[in-house]
């Protein structure tokens, strides 16, 4: 027998093994094909219910004519106005006069004159015509368009110079206060990322705890840990599950991320998706403002690493508490409501909208895990903040981990009633005595 | 190779399960570690084997802390278990791999193990080729080729797990085998067959440390014995040495004719009588041929004398007793 409690050995065996015994396992195949194709059919199904179609639809003016009587000496172009894709099936005509009748039904007068001080347009509709606002101001503003075009074309200027100056530009009234403490990201954009990686943390971590306090029982209601141990130490042993649950959990999300991609792909040479993007920006969800590139990728995996692992050591000691496969689901009950406390803690932050929460939340252990990551992508918290964020979870791994190395042994040959908490703190105060 | 273990000593709180046990093996046999429920037996094995952390003591294997890169052990729990939903030939050969074995090694000595320990049929798959044929066939019917599947833990009896478990004790070829009651729960044909391979393992020269509380199964084997009782060692060393200092004291006696008056003359303690057989308990030698002399001038007819030393059972009882009287 090794005579360290840190001897690995066996680790990449109990790994294989372990690794093997779920890609066999059948539940898990079935669960892993079910989602497989829930994502490969989940873009086509979300266009089809969005209201997608087959053919792009481009989105245009029902007004069928729009007559111009131009009283100024500036002449419209009225090719151009009909280039506007929205007034693709609208016809622009010019009127030599201002007319006294109603337009038909369908048409538009259009009046511009000069008057004192400017110019003025004047739209007049038929009577029973009822059309909306917005498309109103549309011809209202392209019309206004053509007429700045008109004018500018009149004093010589080009069509770039043209293009500067009726450039559209926004304006905003915003308080000093408001001015000082404006993020890039908007509220409704944090919460959409905090709520998205909430719950994939949230789901990583259940299945982890879940397969690795299942495994854990599973050797110890069999009777097998006694044989097993005289081959391998037991944190070896753990490692070598936690590890081969570990990519047996990676490879499944990622198997579904490929799925989901390659149905996006697919479905994109069929059907307008399109709405995927304006669903997401009607979120708040867009790269702007987000501190997203590939470094992102790896911030998110590292960080899902370490949950992972805080997680699954968490569910493992639990699951070593227990004897029988009865007692299974009070175990993974302890590492739930962990996990769901963060997660709800972690839902909860946004709504503060302070950075002094945001850094408490990124460096308090467990809640961090769900945080820290988002907290930096949003901009509440820099790089260095992160890395310390970092540096505390891995300690609280390491922690753990030494806690597992001291009462691992023990545990896992305890039979009887599931060990208590305070049982459990009491074994790793026990002086450290020669191990074999 | 010796493997020595010394004061190994271990305690819960106040409470201390394994008392200062020592005990040596300069030779390969069979040392037995015998005692009540619960006398710290299982416990040693956990501690000789470094699953327990040791309170005081330590083993050691050739002078050296007992370690898997220097002693191959294997070890047959009181525990027994395999995984119930997973194939019997991945998990032997997953435990192979524990101890070090190859692939290619272990399949062969899977193959070895299956066949001595008749479980062939639930490690490989079984071709059943059925001649049975329709009575309408015109062709006088179809041989069909049945593969049955290798079976899985759950699906064999108790004893057949037994015999998967003894193999991956046996699997990597182990110097020192530590074997916690091997033949318990085990109908007598199997009891045969694992007492056979027993056999074969101590001639080739292992070492094993056997726990069982069937005396005569550990009578059999065993050249050396511990008995623990309530974490304390009662008596120790060489079995025959052990019967030795008790003297011949069990005769049994089978006549033609009743004796019982001259059973009361000699002093002699009836123990148990069936006719004209007689279990007798003597003080000595001396007593059992005084009592033969009375027996053959009185005229009659002894057609069985046999006088035994004590058996371990009734050396276990007394010992335990002892120090149960003694509390």
């Amino acid at each position: 027998m090794k005579l360290s409690k840190f001897d690995f050995t066996g680790t990449g065996k109990v790994f294989r093994f372990t690794l093997a015994t779920h890609v066999k396992n059948k539940a898990n195949l079935i669960s892993l094909i079910i989602l497989i194709l829930l994502a490969l059919a989940s873009v086509p199904i979300a266009v089809i219910f969005s209201g997608g179609s087959s053919a792009v639809p481009v989105q245009s003016s029902s007004i069928r004519a729009v007559y111009i009587a131009n009283e100024t000496p500036f002449s419209l172009d009225l090719d151009a106005l009909s280039t506007d894709a929205y007034f693709s099936n609208t016809q622009f005509a010019a009127l030599s006069a201002p007319q006294d009748a109603d337009p038909e039904p369908g048409s538009i007068y259009a009046e511009i004159r000069a008057q004192d001080p400017g110019y003025r347009i004047a739209l007049r509709c038929a009577p029973d015509d009822t059309w909306s606002d917005s498309e109103l101001a549309q011809l209202k503003s392209a019309l206004t368009h053509a007429f700045d075009n008109a004018r500018l074309a009149a004093v010589g200027a080009q069509q770039a110079q043209a293009q500067l100056v009726s450039a559209a530009f926004s304006t905003e009234l915003v308080t000093q206060r408001d001015f000082l403490s404006a993020s890039d990201v908007s509220f409704d954009t944090k919460f959409a990322v905090q709520y998205g990686y909430s719950i994939f943390v949230m789901m990583l971590s259940t299945m982890a705890a879940s397969y690795i306090a299942r495994a854990i029982v599973e050797e110890k209601a069999s009777k097998l840990v006694e044989l097993l141990t005289v081959s391998v130490r037991p944190l070896a042993l753990i490692l070598g599950k936690i590890l081969a649950v570990m990519v047996f959990i990676f490879g499944m999300f990622l198997a579904i991320i490929l799925a989901f991609f390659l149905s996006y792909t697919v479905s994109s040479n069929f059907l307008n998706v399109s709405s995927f993007s304006q669903l997401l920006s009607s979120f708040g969800i867009g790269s702007q403002g987000l501190n997203l590139s590939p470094m992102t990728v790896l911030i998110v995996l590292v960080s899902l690493v370490l949950a992972y692992f805080t997680f699954s050591i968490l569910s493992g000691i639990s699951g070593t508490c227990c004897s029988s496969m009865e007692e299974i689901d009070r175990a993974q009950l302890t590492s739930i409501l962990v996990i769901m406390s963060a997660y709800i803690v972690s839902m909860i932050v946004p709504a503060f909208e302070s950075g002094t929460a945001s850094v408490i939340v990124s460096l308090f252990p467990v809640l961090s895990v769900f945080c820290a990551p988002v907290s930096y992508v949003c901009g509440n918290i820099s790089f260095a903040l992160l890395c310390l964020s970092w540096g505390i979870q891995a300690l609280v791994v390491a922690g753990l981990a030494l806690f597992c190395a001291r009462v691992y042994n023990e545990l896992l040959i305890h039979r009887g009633s599931r060990v208590t908490l305070r049982q459990l703190f009491a074994m790793a105060k026990r002086p450290a005595k020669e191990d074999a | 190779m010796a493997l020595t273990v010394k004061n190994l000593t271990k305690k819960y709180g106040d409470r201390t399960v394994l008392d200062h046990l020592s005990f040596e093996m300069t030779k390969p046999g069979v040392y037995a570690l015998l005692g009540t429920n619960g006398a710290g037996k299982t416990t040693a094995i956990r501690m000789i084997l470094g699953m327990l952390a040791r309170d005081e003591g330590e083993v050691l294997w050739n002078g050296k802390p007992l370690d898997t890169a220097t002693c191959n052990v294997g070890y047959l729990a009181e525990e027994r278990g395999l995984y119930p939903k997973y194939s019997l030939m991945d998990q032997l050969l997953y435990f192979a791999s524990l101890r070090g074995v190859s692939r290619a090694d272990a399949k062969q000595r899977i193959r070895h193990w299956a066949s001595r320990l008749e479980v062939e049929e639930y490690l490989y798959p079984q071709t059943k080729v059925s001649s049975a044929a329709p009575p309408a066939s015109r062709f006088g019917g179809v041989r069909r080729v049945k593969t049955q599947k290798p079976k899985l833990a759950d699906q064999l009896s108790k004893g057949n797990q037994q015999k998967i478990q003894l193999m991956t004790a046996l699997i990597s070829d182990p110097e020192l085998i530590i074997l916690d009651e091997p033949l318990s729960g085990l109908d007598p044909v199997n009891t045969d067959l694992f007492k056979g391979i027993i056999r074969d393992e101590i001639q080739k020269g292992k070492y094993l440390i056997m726990s069982s509380h069937q005396m005569a199964t550990v009578e059999e084997f065993c050249t050396d014995i511990t008995i623990l009782n309530r974490s304390k060692t009662v008596l120790q060393g060489h079995l025959s040495e052990i019967k030795k200092s008790y003297g011949r004291v069990n005769l049994f006696l089978k006549t033609e004719q009743e004796i019982r008056r001259y059973i009361d003359a000699s002093g002699a303690a009836l123990l148990t009588q069936k006719e004209f057989e007689y279990q007798l308990k003597v003080s000595g030698e001396e007593q059992a041929n005084r009592l033969l002399g009375m027996l053959i001038s009185n005229g009659i007819t002894v057609i069985t004398f046999d006088l035994r030393e004590p058996s371990l059972h009734e050396i276990f009882v007394e010992k335990v007793g002892e120090v149960h009287e003694a509390e």
